[in-house]
Order: C-alpha cells, then structure tokens, then sequence
C-alpha cells in the first residue's frame, strides 16, 4: 500500500490577477506564487486583496503566504519608468 | 561669461542662515561657501555651508561689520572646498527684493577682490529681509555686481525671491480667470514666472508641457533628440501622420502645441534636440528652475538624478508601468509612479525607479539591443493614450505641491497608483545617509559628470537631416509649414477680435 498523503488534503483554488491556480500546499513563499504569476519575484511585489472594498494587503519578500479557498492576489509592479 | 545669475539653496541652510541674519531683529551679518552651477547661459551659486564666526571676527559700529580676518579665514576654507564665498546680512524690518544700498554696496565691493584673490571665484553678496525674501548679486572683478533674477530654496516646496527687473510678473489674461481663482493672483505671478524643463517629449512629456502651457507658465523648455514616427502616434495625442511623414522632431510637434495651447500673454518657448545626457544638453537643462523627467531611459534619468541633488533643481519624475499577461490574453495590470527628487527625499535609485545596472547598459548602447531587453524581463515600453495621461496627471499634481503648497503641504514623497485595485500607495521610501547620490547636495560643476557623447541621439539626427533633403519631405514640409503659418495668422486674428469684444463688454 502506497501512503499519498497529498491527496488527504483537498486542492484549494486561488486567484492571482484573476487567473484560477490550485494548491494542496497551505503556505507558500512570496516568490513562490510570484514566479507561478509568471513574474519576476525581484521587480513585483504580492498583495492579497482584504476588505470591502477591496484593498491589496502587502506581503514582505520573505513571507510564507497562506493560501485559503478563494483567496485573490495581484502583482504589484515596483517600477513605473515609461513614458 | 554667462551674465544671467541666480542663488540656490536647500531648506535647511535657508533656516541656518534665517536664525543666525534675522535672530532678534538685529541686522547681522554672516560669510558662508558656495559652489558654482554652470548652465548654458545662467550661473547659481549653490550655497553650501555657513561659516560662523569666531569671538573677535565681528565689530559693531551701529550695524554689524566685518573684520578683515573673517573674511580671509572663510576665503580659506572656501578656496580648501573649491568653493566660492558668500557675504550675507540681514535686513530686519524690510520686506521683499532688496534694492543695494550705497553702505552694503561698498561693503561688497570692498572685500569682492580680496575673496576672489584667494578662491578664485566671484563674491556672492546676499540680503535677507524680514519676510524671508533673499536678494542676490555676483562680483566679478573688473565688472561689479551682476543682480541675480531669482533666489531658489528648495525644500518640500520651492521657494522664490524673484528680481521684477530682470523677471518682471507676467500680465494675467482674462482667459485665465479661472486658473487665477484657483490659487491666487500673487502665487500666480510666482508660479507662472519658475522656468520648467521637460525633458523627454513622448507621450507623458507632450500631456505635461501642453498643460503647464495651459496653465500660463512663461517659459517653457523642451528637450528631446527623437522623431515621430508611426508608432508613437497613438499615444501622442496632437502629432499626425503627417508629422511622422515629414520625420518631424518630437520638440518640434510639442513645441507646436505648447504655442498653441499657452495662455500666457506671451511665452518663451526653448526647445532643444539635444539628450540631456550629451555635455551641452545637461548645460542647458541646468539654466531652469524646476525639471519633468519624462524620460524612458535610464541614463537620462541617471543624469536628473544627480541634477536635483548637486544641481538644486527639483525634478518631477514618474512613468507608467503596464503588463500584458505573457499569453497576449488580456492585460495584467498597471502602474504609474511619481515623486519630487530634491535633498530631503530618497534619490531614483533608492526609490525603486531607476536601476543602476541598466544605467551602464543605457551607456554601452546595449538598451537597444533585443536579446538584452530578452534577458531582463521582456520589457517593449508598453504603454496606453487612456493611461499615459494618468502618469502625467501623477506628475503635474507633485509639480503643484511642490510649487505652490495646497494647505500648507508640499511634496507628499514618492506615490503608486496601481490600475487594478485602484489604490494610490505612499511608496515606503527614504533618504538614506549612505547613499552616494544624495551626498553630492550642492556638488555643483564638480559633481560626477555623467554626460558624453550619446550614439543614439547622433543617430537619429543624423536620420532626420537625411531625410529633410530629401524631395519629398521638403515639399511635404513647405505645403505644411504653409498651413501652420496661416493658421497662426488665424489666431492672431481671433486675439484682436476677441478684445474687441473684451473692451465693447
Ligand atoms: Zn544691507
Ligand atoms: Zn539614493
């Protein structure tokens, strides 16, 4: 009998900027869902949108990030330089 | 020599020399060091550090009075920090631009050569009255004084003393009633007489020079080295296809809407093909009072940078950031940035916006270069008319706090608007005494010269003069330049009959 403990816990879906992910990983590192965004982890930060309305909590780069059902993120954009 | 002249200072020196000039409505007097700005046709004199003085230094005979030994010592110190000196004295009780007076007249000249003799540069003479207004002149041996047209503090909000002979108030018109209502007839006057630079003339650049135009601001400079073409049509919102057509400069198309959309009884519209990272385009920026940085490119913001701290002259930078999800389905989001670089607030570098490594990348001519843009990041440039207006907007309302102050505040520090969640972030940013870029306050001509030779910006020169000689641009331009004037021609008559109607009201 093989143990699959990852199948005890159910796939939890999430968004980031809209786009559905899933996970059986409760936390995950900032950069870890940055780089899943397709993103680079050194020029975009990561919030979670709290509240009514919604408004982006942020996330420190070396954050574990828990993942709930549902739970929406954005990507955050550091520098703005075109004009 | 350059024989326009003008005073510069932070804040903070401004409130040390206010409280040692003004301390219990005593005239008093105080030498102190400066270094020279050298523009293309103005020279500032960055005022640095204040000498106090030692027991014995100052005599009193009914006012305060030099000694001969003071001078020779803060000559010395000055001349050790390849600085010029400064002789300033208080005028308690006496408000706004200082005439000289025959005593301070003979005090000044009586020391300007003893001063020059041993820093090499000319004395600066400064006058402070009890309104915290500073009036300024040079000495230079062999001319006597040169009276500067301003006096600029910079701090959380740019501070003029203005010279109404050399820079006298601009007329208001009855079509700007509604701007003057906004802020006032005496902050109007102020505000439409500071020199503004925009360097860069894309799509933020052209939005923020045709609004200051707008606005009633006098003199307006324009800086950019590139051509319309077809590609930039849909985010500079004026220029045409014929412009593209005719490889009409970039300054060349804003410089015709800024004429065309100014308010001002008349203006003075500057417009350079240079870079700002070219010897001769850095000169010229630094003959303006207040700087946009409406650039893409790293080196140019590198070159701003360094200006706002060693130069004092604020610059308003900022820009748009937009993300296109990698699939070419949909968009990511948005974010626009913008923040007064002054002493007192971090520089581009510690703010996040300006990235050091691409600044040698920029230099080498490598931005260019698509398998570098590949290896860092992807970024095309992507930008948006319907957002582009918004970064503009970003910038020009850093430009009013810093100008004019509404309740009492002026800049609010770096901000971030990000499109999606629709949130404006005070972006967590600060001064950092280990920064090398912000050490350089009032380096002046020997701050780190970050300008030579730029390849791009020959190039595209080179491109448009070819092109002018060619058959079909130069009949396509004189059929253009035809329309222009007659439409110019139109205007003139629409101003007559417009205050035809203005006296019959
Ligand atoms: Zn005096
Ligand atoms: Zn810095």
């Amino acid at each position: 009998m093989t143990d699959k403990p990852t199948e005890l816990r159910p796939s939890v879906p999430f968004t980031i900027d809209g786009r559905v992910y899933q996970t059986r990983v409760p936390w995950h590192p900032v950069a870890e869902l940055l780089r899943l965004a397709g993103v680079d982890p050194t020029l975009y930060d990561l919030g979670e949108l709290r509240g009514q309305p919604p408004a982006p909590s942020r996330f420190a780069g070396h954050d574990l990030v828990q993942v709930h059902p549902g739970a929406r993120f954005v990507t955050i954009r550091r520098n703005a330089d075109v004009a | 020599m350059t024989q326009r002249t003008s005073v510069a200072m932070t804040a903070d020196t401004h409130d040390a020399l206010a409280r040692a000039l003004l301390l219990d409505g005593r005239e008093d007097v105080r030498l102190a060091t400066y270094r020279p700005s050298t523009g293309a046709t103005r020279r500032t004199a960055l005022v640095r550090r204040l000498v106090p003085p030692e027991p014995g230094e100052l005599g009193f005979r009914g006012n305060a009075a030099l000694t001969g030994r003071y001078v020779r010592r803060a000559a010395t110190l000055a001349w050790a920090d390849s600085c010029g000196l400064i002789l300033a004295h208080g005028h308690p009780g006496e408000q706004g631009w200082q005439g000289v007076s025959g005593a301070d007249r003979e005090t000044e000249a009586a020391y300007a050569d003893l001063a020059q003799e041993i820093t090499g540069l000319p004395l600066v003479g400064l006058t402070l009255a009890s309104d915290q207004s500073w009036t300024a002149r040079h000495w230079d041996r062999d001319v006597g004084a040169t009276v500067a047209e301003n006096v600029r503090v910079v701090g959380d909000r740019l501070v003029v003393s203005w010279n109404d002979d050399l820079v006298p108030p601009p007329r208001t018109r009855r079509g700007q009633a509604r701007t003057v209502a906004s802020w006032g007839e005496r902050t109007h006057r102020d505000l439409t007489r500071r020199a503004v630079l925009v360097v860069g003339a894309g799509s933020v650049g052209l939005d923020v020079a045709v609004r200051l135009a707008a606005t009633g601001v006098t003199r307006i400079g324009l800086m950019d080295f590139d051509t319309v073409e077809e590609h930039n049509l849909d985010r500079l919102v004026g220029a045409t296809r014929v412009d593209a057509w005719l490889r009409r400069s970039k300054v060349d198309v804003v410089g015709r809407l800024v004429d065309l959309n100014a308010t001002a009884a008349s203006l003075r519209l500057e417009t350079s093909e240079l870079s700002v990272c070219e010897p001769a385009g850095l000169a010229a920026a630094l003959d303006f009072d207040v700087i946009f940085s409406c650039v893409d490119r790293p080196w140019a913001r590198a070159v701003l940078n360094s200006v706002a701290y060693a130069h004092l002259i604020p610059v308003v930078d900022g820009g748009i950031g937009v993300d296109a999800f990698s699939d070419g389905n949909g968009m990511r989001g948005a974010t626009w940035r913008s923040h007064v670089v002054r002493p007192g607030r971090p520089c581009l570098a510690c703010n996040g916006q300006l990235n050091l490594a691409a600044v040698t990348a920029d230099r080498a001519g490598d931005l260019d270069d698509q398998r570098y843009i590949a290896g860092n990041g992807g970024d095309q440039g992507e930008n948006v008319a319907a957002l582009s207006v918004s970064a503009a907007a970003g910038l020009l309302a850093q430009y009013v706090s810093l100008t004019v102050a509404p309740g009492g505040l002026g800049d609010p520090g770096p901000l971030r608007y990000v499109l999606s969640t629709h949130t404006l972030e005070h972006v967590p940013a600060h001064t950092r005494p280990a920064c090398p870029v912000e050490a350089t306050i009032a380096d002046g001509d020997l701050a780190l010269a970050l300008a030579g030779a730029h390849h791009a910006a020959d190039h595209r020169r080179a491109a448009r003069r070819a092109a002018e000689r060619t058959w079909d641009v130069r009949l396509g331009r004189a059929a253009d330049d035809l329309l222009h004037r007659l439409h110019a021609r139109l205007l003139g008559v629409a101003e007559r009959r417009l205050r035809v109607g203005e006296v019959a009201a």
